[in-house]
């Protein structure tokens, strides 16, 4: 939209901007969010104008007043901690009427803490914790070296992929592949797996099927066994979180070191099952889930007494 | 006079100290404890997430022993010699067309619910385990033949393949189980044998038909199902017992050729409030052009009933066509149909992650916006 030049094809946006006079404070709200993709400030004001002349409230100047930007400079800058940005500066010629017309504008974003009315700076939500979101060497370090640790690199993924697994649904108002259908996959393969396991395990049970022993299923100790407990416990044990992209709980990126909430942590690993046996399909999905999720990290979570486990 | 004020000071102290200690406040009357938020499961997701009370199980030590897990309730029986005697079983198992691993016993248990009182082996963890094989192999047939459909869709057609109303379904109406009704005194005028009861479904009913016409719903226990819960379970324990009998292969045969060969309407899942206005942001997102509408044909403008078909474009690409008696329902027609293009994308000859020949799949990005 930004790209569209001026005068604008459309008549009835270029009447409205030079001549029209507005009747409600709703309908020149409805102008100027069509107008503000066209560049000259100027043009709109003389609209403001306009409509001003009519007897109409000032409740809009901020908006349309070219000024307030160097009003709102000045108060971000006496607020503590606060970054500015000057950004997209730009000069403009345009042919209005047939006379030449240059129009400038500046745009002020806020960095830091928030401050009303003022623009964010775009390049906020794609941090988090001083880490830039991309397709780098750098953001997928810490995932590529855990799976090439496994079984001689069995289990490596496209890059892409990788930085899939790594994005919560959260990070950038889920504007980048987000892994929430991979760990919604990858989930319903550990449940399985998990039921699995259980009933395979050798039983002398009477009342057994075929040596299968399903008596276990839906207890305490089994049902850990697909927890998003589980999950996170065994993202955060292998560092899989060291680059993870999610939205921060607080707009200020202060966050506290244990504050990791397990059903965001959890699609970590769900994802990367998911991903797993998306790429080199179940088999080999479930043999990561049997050695790697059920193993140590499993043994870690569990309660250690029986009574525990029995009255939780 | 000097020490007046002082004295009343140090009443007020006190009176102040009284009043902070003890509350008499009845605003914890007022408070009421706030209610448990309602979560929406699926019945699949439900049917998954069973927890069986540690009354009703005998843990070993070490948790871990799944083996020696037992179900302190099982005392009973049905032996492979009797169940061969019920012919509803042998019919059952003839019209699945079970293998002969498949014993005639394990259906018997198939189609006994965990009920109040009841020392025969039940279905009821059969069912879970049924279930999550169920699930896992909607989910990935699913996921591999409309890599885009969003979850919210995904778990949707997921419920009505193997959800709680469709496999009642599929148990009644397809498979012919029948529910063990009627009293004890007619099955004993109808001279039926004892037996015959363990070749129909039985469970704790949530709702009985009192006499014609009146159903009663206050009957619940900890053991009572819906109908529809019960028949599904037995289903899910079919299921179980054909992993039991003949491994994970022929269980992925017998749910593709009972369960995903349903005919589910997944396109008329889709529902778009404002399907122009997604469309655009959709073609933002993947850097195309924006979406033009171009009248391709039209007849009796004029008359009472006219037909317009356009098409929905971007660019030179034809994402979409659409017709109605306006240009207006035309217009929108055909951004669903564009919209219904992309999310219900298919790959061709999608390979599923467990089948032999297996190719990487394709992955989605994700709905990419809100």
């Amino acid at each position: 939209m930004r790209s569209r030049p001026w005068p604008p094809h459309d008549p009835e946006v270029f009447n409205a901007l030079s001549t029209k006079i507005f009747r409600s404070a709703l309908e020149l709200d409805k102008w100027w969010w069509k107008a503000q993709y066209y560049e000259p400030l100027s043009e709109l004001k003389k609209v403001y104008i306009n409509w001003e002349n009519q007897g109409n409230s000032t409740l809009h100047r901020r908006k349309l007043d070219g000024t307030h930007h160097t009003r709102m400079t000045k108060a971000m800058h006496s607020i503590s901690g606060s970054l500015l940005r000057l950004g997209a500066r730009n000069q403009r010629q345009l042919c209005v009427n047939g006379a030449q017309v240059t129009a400038k504008r500046g745009v002020v974003f806020a960095k830091g803490p928030r401050v009303r009315g003022a623009i964010r700076d775009p390049e906020d939500i794609f941090t988090v914790k001083g880490i830039r979101y991309g397709l780098t060497e750098e953001n997928l370090k810490p995932l590529k070296t855990f799976l090439q640790s496994k079984l001689q690199g069995k289990y490596e993924l496209p890059d892409k992929l990788l930085l899939q697994i790594i994005t919560h649904k959260s990070f950038a108002h889920g504007t980048q592949p987000y892994n929430a259908r991979l760990s919604y996959f990858g989930r319903e393969l550990i449940q399985l797996s998990a039921a699995k396991y259980a009933i395979t395990r050798s039983t002398n049970n009477e009342y057994a099927i075929n040596n299968l022993n399903f008596d276990s299923l839906g207890s305490y100790t089994q049902g850990l066994m697909k927890t998003d407990r589980l999950l996170k416990e065994y993202a955060v044990a292998n560092n899989l979180d060291a680059v993870f992209f999610r939205r921060l709980a607080l707009p200020s990126g202060r966050e506290d070191e244990n504050y990791k909430p397990k059903a965001i942590w959890s699609t970590l690993t769900a994802s990367l099952v998911g991903a797993i046996a998306s790429q080199h399909g179940k088999k080999a999905a479930e043999e990561f889930i049997e050695k790697e999720l059920f193993g140590d990290v499993f043994k870690q979570i569990l309660p250690a007494t029986k009574a525990a486990s029995e009255s939780a | 006079m000097n020490h007046r004020p002082r004295i009343l000071f140090g009443i007020r102290i006190s009176t102040m100290r009284f009043l902070r200690h003890v509350s008499i406040s009845p605003l914890s009357n007022l408070v009421s404890q706030s209610k448990p938020k309602p979560v929406h499961k699926f019945s699949y997701e439900k049917a998954n997430n069973v927890r069986m009370n540690s009354g009703d199980l005998e843990t070993p030590d070490l948790t871990t022993n799944f083996g020696d897990y037992k179900r302190i309730s099982y005392k009973l029986k049905v032996s492979e010699d009797e169940a061969q005697k019920i012919p509803a079983i042998l019919a059952l198992h003839a019209r699945l067309n079970l293998s002969p691993n498949f014993k005639k016993s394990t259906l018997v248990r198939a189609l006994t619910s965990k009920m109040k009182n009841n020392e025969y082996v039940d279905n009821h963890q059969m069912a879970l385990f049924g279930s999550s094989m169920l699930s896992y192999y909607t989910t990935e047939y699913l996921i591999t033949t409309y890599p885009r459909l969003p979850i919210g869709i995904l778990k949707t057609a997921t419920d009505s393949y193997v959800g709680d109303y469709s496999l009642h379904d599929v148990a009644k109406n397809v498979w012919g189980i029948e529910e063990d009704s009627g009293t004890n005194l007619e099955k004993y005028l109808s001279k039926e044998p004892k037996l015959f009861r363990f070749g129909k479904l039985r469970y704790d009913r949530q709702a009985q038909e009192v006499e014609a016409g009146i159903t009663k719903y206050s009957i619940s226990s900890e053991t009572s199902l819906s109908a529809a819960t019960a028949y599904a379970n037995s289903v899910r324990a079919i299921v179980a017992g054909v992993f039991a009998a003949d491994g994970e292969r022929a269980t992925k045969d017998f749910i593709y050729k009972h369960i995903l060969s349903r005919n589910v309407d997944i396109p008329s899942m889709l529902g778009f409030e404002e399907p122009g206005k997604l469309l655009a942001k959709l073609l933002k997102t993947k850097n195309m052009e924006p979406p033009t509408i171009r009248l391709i044909s039209e007849t009796g403008r004029q008359s009472s009933s006219p037909t317009f078909i356009v098409g929905c474009f971007s660019g030179d690409n034809l994402l979409g066509e659409g017709q109605g008696t306006s240009l207006k329902e035309a217009r929108i027609r055909s951004c669903v149909s564009a919209l219904k293009a992309f999310y219900l994308y298919k790959p061709l000859e999608p390979r599923v992650p467990s089948d032999e020949g297996f190719k990487p799949l394709f992955v989605d990005e994700g709905e990419l916006f809100y």
